[in-house]
């Protein structure tokens, strides 16, 4: 267009169409947020189950931020978990009598009382990526893998 | 190392990201986009330093920001087509008066905001005295009147203009 500018019309369209797209993108990530694709919702909520156990936990976590895994024992009462080098223990409820170092991973033991024991732990992500923590009820059983992304 | 490469995926995650509001935004600010800008500000401030207080840290992120910052102005000023992309390019939206929709309607600007600049610039009060309106890379309008004859030509033309 011949005017007091010099314009580049076929720049501003490919800009339109990269501007409408871009709104597409942000929506979608808007609507998987929403889902749990970022940990925090359906999406995220994952089970695992092994001999002697079975746990609930988050399949998608943030890096620093904290997820839970919760971990039902109705007989042992052991649990050995290996794989944790990415995470930071923030928390475990109830309280173990000894921790002891079991193969390549940690078991864990806890007070011999009546009933199921849920071992609650809060774990912040250090590393992003894929992380598998491995669980079992003794060190020798064999481990169920608990596949966690960590978003950087 | 961290660090630096936080900075540089903020920089250019905003980069894009305030690209997609459009020039509204950067440009004429109204007060919620003054807020939107401050609590973006405050999202971000998290990721570029988390509990990190340490002096050092600071001037890294400072450091990495600054850098990519004079980095892009150079190298915009040896890839045009970049600084297009980056900055957005002039867009003719009035032409003689004549409001060209479709433009207007993409670039999200509505005739109030072409009379609104024209008012403030020139003190003009129609589109007709308006020879060109032009939305400027920095999100402003431009406005360049009809020149003053013709502008009082086309003031007499209209019946229902009172006289004098």
């Amino acid at each position: 267009m011949a005017g007091p500018i010099r314009e580049d019309m076929r720049f501003q369209r490919r800009y339109w169409l990269f501007e409408r797209i871009g709104w597409t993108v942000l929506l979608l990530i808007m609507a998987a947020a929403a889902a749990g694709t970022f940990a925090g919702g359906p999406l995220s909520a994952a089970a695992g189950t092994g001999d002697g156990f079975d746990a609930t936990y988050e399949r998608f976590a943030r890096r620093g931020v904290d997820t839970g895994m919760t971990v039902h024992l109705p007989t042992s009462r052991t649990l050995w978990v290996q794989g944790m080098d990415g995470f930071d223990i923030t928390g475990l409820d109830p309280r173990p009598a000894t921790v002891r170092s079991e193969g390549d991973g940690l078991a864990y033991d806890f007070t011999p009382g009546a009933g199921t024991i849920v071992a609650t732990f809060r774990l912040k992500p250090r590393d992003w990526g894929r992380q598998r923590i491995r669980l079992a009820a003794t060190p020798d059983a064999a481990p169920t893998t608990l596949d966690i992304f960590v978003y950087p | 190392m961290d660090m630096v490469i936080n900075a540089a995926g903020v920089y250019l995650i905003l980069m894009v990201m305030l690209r997609l509001t459009g020039r509204r935004t950067v440009g004429t600010m109204t007060a919620f986009d003054f807020v939107l800008l401050l609590v973006i500000g405050e999202a971000t401030q998290q990721v570029l330093l988390g509990d990190d207080i340490s002096f050092t840290g600071a001037i890294v992120v400072i450091a990495t920001l600054v850098m990519l910052n004079v980095g892009f102005s150079l190298l915009k000023r040896h890839l045009p087509h970049l600084a297009c992309w980056l900055d957005g390019a002039p867009l003719i939206v009035v032409q003689h008066g004549e409001m060209l929709d479709g433009r207007m309607r993409q670039a999200r600007i509505d005739k109030d905001d072409i009379l609104c600049a024209a008012r403030a610039s020139h003190g003009l009060e129609r589109l007709d005295q308006i020879k060109y309106a032009i939305l400027e890379a920095s999100g402003g309008l431009t406005i360049i009147p009809v020149a003053a004859e013709g502008r009082s030509a086309s003031a007499a033309a209209r019946p229902d203009m009172p006289a004098g």
